[in-house]
């Protein structure tokens, strides 16, 4: 059984169309993916419906073999799905310290936060010489890790996150990638969403090809750009959007 | 010199109690985006209970602060649950706010006015006409009760923000709604809270009002307004802005009322929140607004 099911979801926003069209995916723990797709392809809403923020019109999303679409995000993190969204998502007027507390929010054991606080700051050290700092005043490379390491804080059983390396400079985007082969190390299921796929591809173990809502195809991530029907996609939407405009 | 300190004296008093009064105007903007222009109407119920509380049973304004802090947080509780959840994902949520509230002003004020009816009331317990005389200042005794009642609640509030965890919870919701739910925080419990407490800080506020200022069931719409412009010159959604606001405007005001007599005291409020939305329209305090 998958870790993570999403069977047959429909889903979209308000009174507006469907972007996800009966979509259907596995998720295996322990595996890192990557959901790759064009534009308007359903990556973000994809991850909104599996972490509680959106809810499905249709089908449902099963974690651990349980039904779990209809629960709100505070319970699904509960059960272990953590979501790291695009959107600036610090508190930016706490310090980086208190950012960092906040992702054991749901954790009362003390010494159990002390030791989550411990392996974050070494894996990112810069973040211990901060953290007395407002997170607001940090550089945007700084603040992915701010979040990155809140979403360590919380200790996911999958951590699912959209557009890390989105407005960074190549050598920050870089150590993000590294950040986020280094979260696989720790066992934790990665489910990654990215607008450059050849990059996103190249940090994990497994691609997922979305396109209008639907599951194109899926394979491991090595090669998976090689596959012609990867050209035929992206092209066909580059074409789509030239015949609109 | 001495005119000046005792105009500024009576300016910081009535400050204080504006700023309580205002807290929980700004802390519902806040964490929840409300723009609550019941808040002067639910300030002048708790200030019916109090009075009656008063009047027909002999108990102290100040003390009736026991009872009109808990039953307002309830009642907070229970119009947030009623009204709130079914416009939060409303892509006009913010307009959506302003109307269901003024709606509840208006009801609320129809309300008081068929069974308090539209007399001025005023509750005149023994301190309320008491003053102390340092020198030649002169310091009115219930004033100064009411103001240290305020600066004891306010203060409870940031200790209470700063230092809990649901205040932690609240306080993460007011900069980031989205990212306060995805590290576990349930917003909607949270934003219940919030209503409640803003609701207990218009009840205390309403207390005070009890005897400070005499009321009327319309009174409010004066109230709402001043509050709101003080909550606009501090940035909205910031307590330490509405703190300044509204000491600085009720000095400005005392001043206006000195030179000028206090026909024109209500006009600094007006033309403050006129200057202030021209030169930076998101407050001292504020963040510009991102909906």
């Amino acid at each position: 059984m998958a870790l993570l099911e999403v069977d047959n979801v429909t889903a979209g926003y308000g009174a507006g169309p469907d972007i996800l069209n009966g979509l259907a995916i596995e998720i295996e723990a322990g595996r890192s993916h990557c959901i790759v797709g064009p534009n308007g392809a359903g990556k973000s809403t994809l991850l909104k419906v599996i972490c509680g923020i959106l809810r499905p019109r249709s089908g449902e999303v099963r974690f651990e073999g349980v039904r779990v679409s209809g629960l709100r995000p505070d319970q699904l993190l509960a059960a272990g799905i953590c979501f790291v969204p695009q959107e600036q998502s610090l508190f930016s007027e706490m310090t980086v310290r208190e950012n960092l507390m906040m992702g054991a929010f749901l954790v009362r054991d003390r010494s159990l936060v002390a030791e989550r606080m411990a392996r974050v700051f070494d894996m990112f050290p810069v973040l211990s010489e901060r953290s007395q700092q407002l997170a607001g005043n940090l550089s945007g490379g700084e603040q992915q890790m701010v979040v990155l390491g809140r979403a360590l804080m919380v200790d996911p059983k999958v951590l699912m996150i959209d557009e890390p390396s989105l407005g960074l400079a190549p050598k920050l985007a870089d150590q993000i990638f590294a950040t986020i082969r280094g979260f696989a190390e720790l066992g934790i299921t990665v489910i990654l969403v990215e607008q450059n796929a050849w990059r996103g591809l190249e940090a994990v173990d497994w691609g997922i090809v979305l396109d209008l809502g639907a599951k194109r195809f899926e394979g491991p991530a090595e090669g998976i750009l090689d596959d012609p029907r990867i050209r035929e996609i992206y092209l066909g939407s580059q074409l789509s959007k030239r015949s609109e405009g | 010199m001495i005119n000046f300190l005792q105009v500024l004296i009576l300016g910081l008093l009535l400050g204080g109690v504006y700023a309580l009064m205002a807290s929980g105007l700004t802390l519902l903007f806040g964490v929840m985006r409300i723009v609550n222009l019941a808040h002067g109407v639910f300030i002048i119920f708790a200030a019916y209970l109090a009075f009656f509380a008063s009047d027909k049973l002999g108990v102290d304004p100040l003390i009736s602060i026991a009872f009109t802090m808990p039953m307002m947080f309830f009642l907070g509780i229970i119009i947030y649950v009623l009204f709130f959840p079914r416009i939060e994902t409303s892509a006009r949520y913010v307009e959506m706010t302003v109307l269901m509230t003024f709606g509840i002003a208006l009801v609320v004020e129809g309300l008081l006015g068929y069974f308090f009816t539209g007399i001025f009331r005023s509750s005149r317990p023994g301190y309320a006409t008491d003053s102390i005389i340092i020198g030649d200042i002169f310091i009115p005794m219930g004033q100064l009760l009411a103001l240290t009642v305020s600066v004891v609640l306010l203060v409870g509030l940031w200790l209470f923000l700063r230092y809990t965890r649901i205040g932690t919870a609240v306080r993460a919701t007011m900069q980031n709604r989205t990212a306060a739910q995805i590290v576990g925080v349930n917003v909607r419990r949270i934003s219940a809270i919030s209503f409640g407490i803003g609701m207990a800080l218009a009840g205390a506020s309403g207390s005070l009002m009890s005897y400070l200022f005499p009321f009327f069931p319309a009174r409010h719409w004066q109230w709402v307004a001043l509050l709101l412009a003080l909550i606009v010159l501090g940035g909205f959604g910031s307590l330490k802005g509405a703190v300044i606001g509204a000491l600085s405007l009720a000095v400005a005001a005392a001043f206006v009322t000195d030179q000028f007599g206090p026909d024109w005291s209500p006009m600094t409020f007006y033309l403050a929140l006129f200057v202030i939305l021209m030169v930076r329209p998101q407050g001292l305090f504020g963040k510009a607004l991102r909906i």
